[in-house]
């Protein structure tokens, strides 16, 4: 037996850039986040060609899971045309010949910053989130290993007495995005910065979701049909954003998450965050062709 | 009236929700450019002042994380886009001041 025999010819790059120890690592990871939802898993973060806050944790979830027949959309606050979410998807698509697109229909491996696409996403879908800060924990315990104990013991309280103050203070919850969830009834998890609005579709949602912090090293996850329910108390109901009633201004889309854009004249026009809906939708009223899936939210309300 | 040259300095100005639960404004500026410094200087002083010893705004937890070269990926992400998570703090703090008549208005004129 010669050492030829045992090796593989030189390649300039793994597949999918990370290399094959790596993504077992990460492999080993992601099954172990799945088979305890919200429980915050440690790995060692590699290093990508990309600065570390950028995506670096979603982005390596991505690579271990891409494959040829792979179609991705990359999405960066509910655009997949900005800067970021365009390199990030061509990198993609370079290092692993997937192909890109923009349709949230036609994709099955989803990276985004920050939104969850307003079509329902299917049980053949992984939705990849990017997410800078994963310990719910911090702003109650900024130390780790304390954190990590009270996560085991499932000492929340601290977490529940920040929200009561709130509503003593300011008549309401005041958490904006990243609304702190009860996993599958046992650990809570920062559900990356989404919005209010999105955290419900997470809720018994037929797809698998991904959770990584590249910075902090950490990934979790929300398998299919697991729970996902909002710290709330039973007499204040949960809030999403008050979007259910704005219309954008260029699509004439009713009732989804909006952007807000401020006007000249001290008011504000809106527009919808998740872009690719609103060219399918500009694209329909033009005669074009272009399906528009089943949305999570009707009238403004969660199915 | 003479000039002896020109300086070229960056600033940066940073917003988030603070203690007060209004909108406040954080500032920093620094001769030359300087994207890292100037935001991570002006996120110290959005939420260094007043900050309780061992919480992760505190100056001595905050710097041990915005400082090294790893965090300068992160110190710079604030250039891009934040609309999402903006807007979601937007409607907290409006529908706290709708709650409460005669709140101060959340947005710094």
């Amino acid at each position: 037996m010669t050492l030829a025999s045992l090796t593989r010819p030189w390649e300039a790059m793994s597949y999918g850039f990370l290399d094959a120890s790596a993504k077992r690592e990460l492999r080993r990871k992601m099954l172990k986040a799945i088979a305890v939802p919200g429980c915050q898993m440690p790995y060692a973060s590699r290093e990508v060609p990309m600065a570390r806050g950028w995506g670096t944790g979603g982005l390596q979830v991505t690579l271990t899971l891409l494959k040829p027949s792979s179609v991705v959309k990359v999405i960066d606050q509910g655009a997949d045309d900005s800067v970021n979410a365009a390199s990030i998807r061509s990198f993609l698509a370079k290092v692993s010949g997937a192909r890109e697109t923009w349709d949230t229909l036609a994709a099955t491996l989803i990276q985004s910053r920050h939104r969850i696409p307003e079509e329902r996403l299917r049980a053949d879908q992984v939705l990849v989130l990017q997410v800078p800060n994963p310990e719910p924990l911090r702003p109650v315990e900024p130390n780790m290993s304390h954190a990590r104990q009270m996560h085991a013991d499932a000492d929340y309280g601290r977490l529940w007495l920040i929200l009561y103050e709130e509503i003593v203070r300011a008549g309401r919850i005041m958490q904006g995005a990243a609304y702190p969830a009860l996993v599958n009834g046992r650990h809570v998890m920062t559900p990356s910065p989404i919005p209010r609005w999105d955290v419900p579709k997470l809720h018994m949602a037929r797809h698998l979701t991904f959770l990584s912090a590249g910075r902090e090293k950490r990934l979790f996850a929300v398998p299919p049909f697991t729970r996902v329910e909002p710290l709330v108390f039973s007499d204040l109901p949960y809030r999403v954003e008050d979007h259910a009633g704005l219309t954008c201004h260029r699509s004439g889309m009713k009732s989804f998450f909006m952007n807000e854009i401020p006007q000249a004249d001290g008011g504000s026009a809106h527009e919808l965050s998740d872009s690719h809906l609103g060219i399918k939708a500009i694209r329909q009223a033009e005669g074009g062709r272009a399906e528009i899936g089943p949305t999570w939210y009707r009238d403004g309300r969660m199915r | 009236m003479f000039s002896a040259g020109r300086v070229k300095v960056s600033q940066a100005e940073v917003t988030s929700k603070g203690t007060s639960g209004l909108l406040e404004l954080g500032f920093c500026a620094t001769l030359g450019w300087n994207e890292v410094k100037v935001i991570s200087g002006a996120t110290l002083d959005l939420n260094a002042p007043g900050a309780a010893k061992g919480t992760p705004v505190e100056e001595e937890f905050f710097l041990y994380h915005t400082e090294p070269v790893e965090a300068s990926g992160f110190c710079i992400h604030f250039k891009l886009p934040h609309y999402v998570t903006f807007q979601s703090s937007l409607d907290a703090l409006r529908g706290a001041r709708a709650a409460t008549p005669g709140a101060p208005d959340p947005v710094p004129a």
